[in-house]
């Protein structure tokens, strides 16, 4: 299968602008501009390029939804802020490929005549975040960025920017608050920012694995997209495994491909002798599937009907020998620690979750603390401002559906049955 | 427009308008923390959940936030559905899991919006096992006191001190359950404003660091509707007294004053009451004697005199005190003014005249939707409550242009912000006159900057143009009001008047009244002066010549509530009631007369200024008025004021008034290099001097000019200088100031008395080797 | 019972009552007297019975009470008078605190309301004076120096304010104060 995506990539050595235009980059600008800007928002659209970002929502659909008539000066923001445990796909692409990322920038900035794109990096990815500073300066001196660009009467401006910390900032409008220098609070939903954005102005939002992908669909077209998914899946994706596997890492796949094939033959199945507990298939605020959905295709929607979501497509394996409270309690307390601390239930509840795990995985679990969990999460989930709390709350209802015996187990031995067997570093 | 129904009531609604605040309009109860009526909408808290049920059967109800939800047909709402009130149970639950156990000791209890919403919707048991986060607190100086594990978060100390009042040393740090709210470095907060935190706070995060050294619970405070008495704007207040000692002032709503909100000066002035230095007891010579005994002592000293009496009343004492002083000396056809200084007397009578013949000045609600506006001079220390009316207008794109000579906090939101020195400033406003009149090319840097404030002026639908009378000159003032006249209909006038109480004194002197009292006494045809209420002695430009003047009466006969140099000069000394002690009417800048009432007694007898002239009269056994009697004559129709209504427009005096142009021009040409000019603060008046917290903040003492004519005179920051006026010299370090107009030094009110010079007056420079 | 004839009934049961009832009467003649001869003689009463109000300390020996005005907020006839104050370390106390005894129904409404377990009542009724005046009892006259019938609660252990020898975070629920200089984790 060709790797799309990565076959380029070099963390060490990543290639500078001649090198990438040698290997066949930027070429896609031509196909951009021999287009209407609104024919390769339709080619998009037809490629079923689904949202890598966690979302999952048809990038397509979001660039036509922005309207073709919004005021001028228009914005789009390449997210690059992956804050997401188990996720280190987007960590690739900067490091490896800056000027892949830029390529993507310059040709979905024309599909959505946006004239300012800025694209936000993580804090602790700076180093990366300099390189692709030196990248966009090698693009701005040949032209590829700026005014005029390709004598097309386009013009872009490119900002990196690089964010202060902390997840937060990977909320679509808690970024925008990011970029405009205030504190990373989320914004109200109304007016959306495709209408009110960065500095009032229509701002579209796409992540970069997102994003990279759209050079390839102009190139070669909806068609070729469909064709390198399997099993109904489009395009290619970067599956990052991680957790109890032999060989961890980040695997350039057909989108689709089922999770048994994913552990087992790519990243080296389990340690001898174990069994698979569960698994999270997108990332940390993602629904846990059990040894049962191990068949079910990496996909948007086959995921989403197994009751969970693709997200970012970060795979995190549990085996026997993980404690899946410790694991649900680990990444509560993650939440916890990086709630905004804006509204009530997550600034406050996320804690409170956390402070009832620790008690469970200690062995001091009382007998109504999973109903209390339930209780405290119905609540946490829906009536928070944000996307945030859902999705930290969801890997724990699953646990609680998924691993309720173990649960149980705790509570009523008192003790964690995990801790004699052998825990890796757990 | 339309009705929604809430709790099966309908209850209208405006279009945009949100469902809290539809509810809480129309008298429904919807807990909530984050919204403030002035600050809007957040979304952060989750309390206001309400259940909206749509009435198309095929949509499920929803639980949502009333405060984010806008108010509109089609729906119904539930505020006391099961679904609901489990989501404000849990959310106070989580307010909860890491609040102190500090009711008893919190100075908020029993006021305390956190507590009547846990009451009301929160859980009654705890089962949160864990431990509670805590905060260190911070210092923030001798107003507001900082106590940071009480936060519940609602954002709204930052909103107010940052989005309303646009400070920047307060804001949010840090994130998730450890949010904090503080300066950014231990210290007072810098805001005129930072009072409010103690009243817009929930809980007892920012509580009255004052009130908290003679603390009482707000249930057995003695409150009464009151009027603050430190400047011109009238702001509605709440004292509460407690065992004969007044312990704190509170915001009192006014729906077209304050609303929500008072400064710091009015927060904690009045501490200027329990001032150990206060005169509490009668003295005739220096011997304390009773009321009585005094009484008599001054009436017997009249009583010799027979009509060589004068009367000076005061801006600060309210209507009654100051027109039964003046019915008193109408009696003996004795001269009465309530003016210490004939510029300010000049000045303030041509400012209220000019009111009078105008639509009236704006209410502060009014001013908030200016879209531009001229201030002259600094009104952040003479009407604080304006600048934070200007805050708003300017929040919402006004474009302010500041006239001044000296430090001005509104310059930092002013599109044009001109430092002009004293004696430029008529020439200034002259032009600007003109300017309005007839547009004509500019040929000057500054005459262009004139231009563009005429131009955006004339461009709005709304200007305002305000003035500081403490700082301008009669003809200046009138030079304003005709510059207003100029700029057509829509546009209003006002003026920063020097007291809470000096539209009314100037309705009842007349200009040239307060030389003619000065002269009698200095010729001998006046020998016994009364004054209520006023420091002639210790007046900045005159203090020297009224000392003088003093030795040359037989009597002094000094009504006060404050240990003023005039006060201890006194030959009959007689305390009066403070504001809170009394009942009265002041007139604010906009002529609207409003009452206050006693709040509590003292355990000394102390008679308001009225009382104690009533008393005097019949020990002269002279018929005077009734209180009301006397007002009626003065201002036909006139009906006292209701204390805790909105105030009603004082009636016309009997006597018209017009703007006597014959007014001398003293500060308008000097000789000289330097000149004075006032910088003052926005915690002083003559009260508010006698309270020790504020006292604490006075800024320290220093001569301000321009860096310019430091580079000049080649001084730097922090050498000493010696100043020379006509009544003394003071040395004092430099401190070089973007704000303060070339030729200019700005320094504050007890500098400028012991100089002997008032705003615009020359002053010598020379630096000390 | 069994009823006699008629005429008997009439004349012998009401004899045979009455003379029960006199018996009755008589038997309480030689029975034992609750009376005991105070003050010769002092009845134990339980640790409950409401008498004389003291102010306790708690287990450190500081006084308990912190001035919140519970007491005289929830007294029924307004006999409790007080004046809050801080110490430098910002510990409260009542400058002045004072019970009107002649006013005080003793319904023990002040222990109930204090959060503190500073007042309470005591099992002594000893407190007879000649004029109201003595029958007002200042601070100094109601101050004891152990901790009454509560013993071991130091409301200040439990509440989030710092005073001398006790940090903010060192209450038994806290944990450390926060750094709020920093946004790492």
């Amino acid at each position: 299968m060709e790797a799309v995506l990565t076959h380029h990539l070099d963390i060490n050595a990543p290639l500078n602008l001649q090198a990438y235009r040698a290997a066949g980059g930027y070429r896609s600008l031509n196909a951009a501009f021999d287009r209407k800007p609104e024919e390769i928002i339709e080619t998009v659209e037809a490629a079923n390029l689904r949202g890598r970002g966690g979302a999952g929502f048809s990038c397509g659909l979001k660039w036509r939804l922005r309207g073709a008539d919004a005021p001028r000066p228009r914005y789009l923001i390449c997210n690059i802020d992956e804050s997401e445990p188990g996720t280190f796909k987007d960590r690739h692409l900067l490091y490896g490929g800056p000027h892949q990322i830029i390529e993507a920038v310059i040709v979905s900035a024309y599909a959505l005549q946006a004239e300012q794109a800025v694209i936000f990096v993580r804090g602790e990815y700076a180093k990366g975040g300099n390189g692709l500073r030196r990248a966009l300066e090698e693009a701005e001196i040949a032209g590829l960025v700026g005014t005029n660009i390709g004598g097309n009467g386009f013009d872009l401006q490119i900002e990196v920017h690089v964010s202060g910390g902390r997840y937060i900032c990977g909320e679509e409008t808690a970024m925008l608050n990011a970029i405009e220098g205030r504190r990373p609070n989320p914004r109200p939903k109304i007016p959306r920012p495709s209408v009110k954005g960065l500095w009032g102005y229509p701002t579209t939002t796409n992540n970069v694995e997102t994003l990279v992908n759209v050079p390839h669909i102009l190139l070669n077209g909806a068609a070729w997209f469909h064709d390198l998914g399997v099993n109904g899946g489009c395009g290619t994706k970067l599956f990052c495994v991680s957790g109890m596997v032999q060989h961890p890492g980040l695997f350039e796949l057909p989108c689709g491909t089922s999770a048994r094939e994913l552990i087992f033959e790519h990243a080296g199945g389990l340690a001898e002798g174990r069994t698979l507990l569960g698994f999270l298939p997108g990332g940390a605020s993602t629904a846990f599937l059990l040894p049962e959905h191990l068949d079910v295709p990496m996909d948007f929607d086959p995921v989403a009907k197994a009751g969970s979501r693709l997200g970012t497509g970060s795979i995190i394996v549990l085996d026997d020998t993980t404690c899946p409270v410790q694991v649900t309690l680990n990444l509560m307390r993650f939440f916890a620690r990086e709630s905004c601390g804006f509204c009530t239930p997550c600034r406050d509840g996320l804690p409170y979750l956390a402070q009832i795990l620790t008690a469970i995985a200690a062995g001091e679990g009382q007998a109504e603390d999973l109903a209390l969990l339930e209780e405290l999460s119905d609540i946490i989930g829906p009536q928070s401002f944000c996307a945030f709390a859902p999705g930290a709350v969801t890997p724990l209802i699953s646990s609680l559906q998924g691993f309720r015996k173990h649960y149980e187990s705790h509570i009523a031995t008192g003790r964690c049955p995990f801790d004699a067997a052998d825990r890796n570093g757990a | 427009m339309g009705t929604i129904r809430i709790e099966n009531h309908e209850i209208p609604f405006r279009e945009g308008d949100n469902i809290l605040k539809t509810a809480l309009a129309a008298g429904m109860e919807i807990p909530y923390f984050c919204y403030h009526t002035a600050l809007g909408s957040l979304g952060a808290c989750r309390l206001c959940a309400v259940e909206i049920t749509p009435k198309d059967p095929g949509k499920a109800p929803q639980v949502v936030m009333a405060c984010l939800e806008p108010a509109r047909g089609g729906i119904e709402v539930s505020i006391s559905s099961a679904a609901a009130q489990q989501v404000r149970q849990k959310v106070i639950e989580f307010l909860m899991t890491n609040h102190p156990h500090d009711c008893p000791v919190c100075d908020e209890g029993g006021e305390c919006h956190l507590q009547e919403m846990t009451v009301a919707c929160g859980p009654p048991y705890r089962r949160y096992r864990g431990r509670k986060r805590t905060f260190t607190n911070q210092y923030l100086g001798p107003l507001v006191h900082h106590e940071m594990n009480r936060c519940i978060t609602c954002y709204r100390c930052t909103r107010f001190y940052q989005d309303y009042a646009l400070g920047d040393d307060l804001g949010a740090m840090r994130l998730r359950n450890e949010v904090y709210f503080g300066r950014f470095q231990d210290g007072p907060l810098a805001s005129p404003f930072a009072g409010n935190l103690v009243e817009i706070c929930p809980t007892g995060v920012f509580t009255d660091a004052v009130f908290r050294q003679h603390f009482a619970r707000v249930w057995d405070l003695k409150t009464a509707p009151s009027i603050c008495p430190h400047c011109s704007i009238g702001c509605n207040t709440l004292p509460g007294a407690r065992d004969g000692m007044l312990r704190r002032v509170r915001n009192r709503f006014h729906p077209d004053l304050n609303r929500w909100f008072i400064c710091d000066r009015g927060r904690y002035g009045h501490q200027y009451s329990e001032h150990p230095a206060r005169p509490l007891t009668s003295r005739v010579d220096g011997a304390k004697v009773s009321y009585r005994q005094a009484l008599a002592a001054a009436a017997e000293q009249i009583k010799a005199v027979g009509d060589k009496t004068g009367g000076l009343g005061s801006v600060r004492e309210d209507l009654e005190g100051n027109t039964l002083l003046r019915a008193l000396l109408n009696g003996f056809n004795g001269i009465f003014t309530a003016f210490s200084d004939p510029r300010l007397e000049a000045a303030t009578i041509t400012a209220v005249t000019a009111l009078q013949n105008t639509t009236g000045a704006p209410s502060l609600a009014e001013m908030e939707q200016a879209d531009a506006a001229l201030i002259v001079g600094d009104l952040t220390a003479h009407a604080p409550m304006i600048d934070l009316a200007l805050r708003q207008a300017y929040r919402s794109g006004a474009r302010l242009a500041v006239l001044h000579s000296g430090p001005t906090p509104l310059a930092r939101f002013a599109a044009t912000a001109l430092a002009i020195p004293p004696h430029e400033m008529s020439v200034c406003l002259s032009h600007l006159s003109e300017r309005a009149a007839a547009p004509s090319a500019a040929n000057s840097n500054q005459k262009e900057m004139l231009a563009n404030i005429v131009v955006s002026l004339t461009a709005s639908h709304r200007p305002l143009l305000i003035g500081v009378t403490e700082t301008l000159s009669a003809s200046q003032i009138a030079v304003l009001a005709q510059l207003a006249a100029a700029l057509g209909p829509g546009a209003r006038l006002a003026y920063a008047l020097p007291g809470a109480n000096a539209y009314g004194a100037a309705l009842l002197s007349q200009t040239g009244r307060a030389t003619a009292m000065l002269e009698a006494i200095e010729t001998g045809h006046i020998q016994n002066l009364i004054v209520a209420g006023n420091d002639p002695l210790g007046d900045t430009r005159l203090g020297a010549r009224w000392r003088a003047a003093r030795q040359r009466l037989d009597s002094l006969i000094v009504l006060d509530c404050v240990a003023t140099a005039t006060a201890e000069a006194a030959d009959i000394l007689i305390p009066v009631a403070a504001w809170a002690e009394r009942s009265g009417t002041f007139v604010n800048y906009e002529g609207r007369a409003q009452g206050f009432t006693h709040t509590f007694r003292r355990p000394e007898f102390l008679p308001s200024t009225a009382e104690v002239i009533a008393d005097l009269a019949r020990h002269l056994e002279l018929v005077l008025p009734d209180i009301a009697a006397a007002l009626g004559d003065t201002f036909p129709g006139y009906q006292a004021p209701v204390p805790g209504a909105p105030g009603s427009p004082l009636p016309a005096p009997a006597i018209p008034m017009h703007i006597d142009t014959t007014i001398h021009q003293g500060c308008e040409s000097h000789p000289g290099r330097w000149q004075a000019a006032l910088s003052t603060w926005y915690g002083d008046d003559p009260l508010a001097s006698f309270a020790p917290a504020l006292t604490e903040l006075v800024p320290a003492v220093a001569a301000l000019i321009s860096p310019a004519a430091a580079l000049n005179e080649g001084i730097k920051a922090g050498e000493r200088v010696r100043l020379q006026g006509p009544a003394g010299t003071v040395v004092l370090p430099v401190q070089p100031d973007n704000d303060v107009a070339a030729g200019t030094i700005a320094l504050t009110r007890a500098v400028l008395a012991q100089l002997g010079a008032g705003h615009g007056d020359p002053l010598e420079l020379e630096k000390v080797s | 019972m069994k009823i006699a004839g008629q005429t008997n009934k009439r004349i012998a049961s009401p004899l045979i009552r009455l003379w029960r009832s006199l018996w009755v009467t008589l038997r309480h003649a030689w029975a034992k007297r609750e009376t005991v001869s105070y003050p010769e003689i002092k009845r134990s009463l339980p640790g409950r019975w409401r008498g004389r109000i003291v102010l306790t300390r708690d287990p450190d020996g500081e006084e308990r009470c912190v001035a919140c005005y519970l007491c005289s907020a929830v007294c029924p006839v307004d006999c409790i008078h007080l004046q809050a104050r801080q110490q430098d370390d910002g510990r409260r106390y009542p400058e002045t605190f004072r019970i009107d005894f002649s006013r005080c129904i003793f319904c023990g409404f002040c222990e109930e309301a204090c959060p503190t377990l500073a007042i309470q009542l005591t099992p002594d009724f000893e407190m007879c004076e000649r004029s109201h005046d003595s029958l007002v009892y200042e601070k100094e006259q109601l101050l004891i120096d152990g901790q009454g019938k509560h013993a071991g609660y130091n409301f200040y252990r439990h509440a989030g304010i710092a005073i001398f020898g006790k940090a903010i975070g060192e209450g038994t629920h806290d944990t450390p104060p926060v750094d709020h200089d920093t946004n790492l984790p």
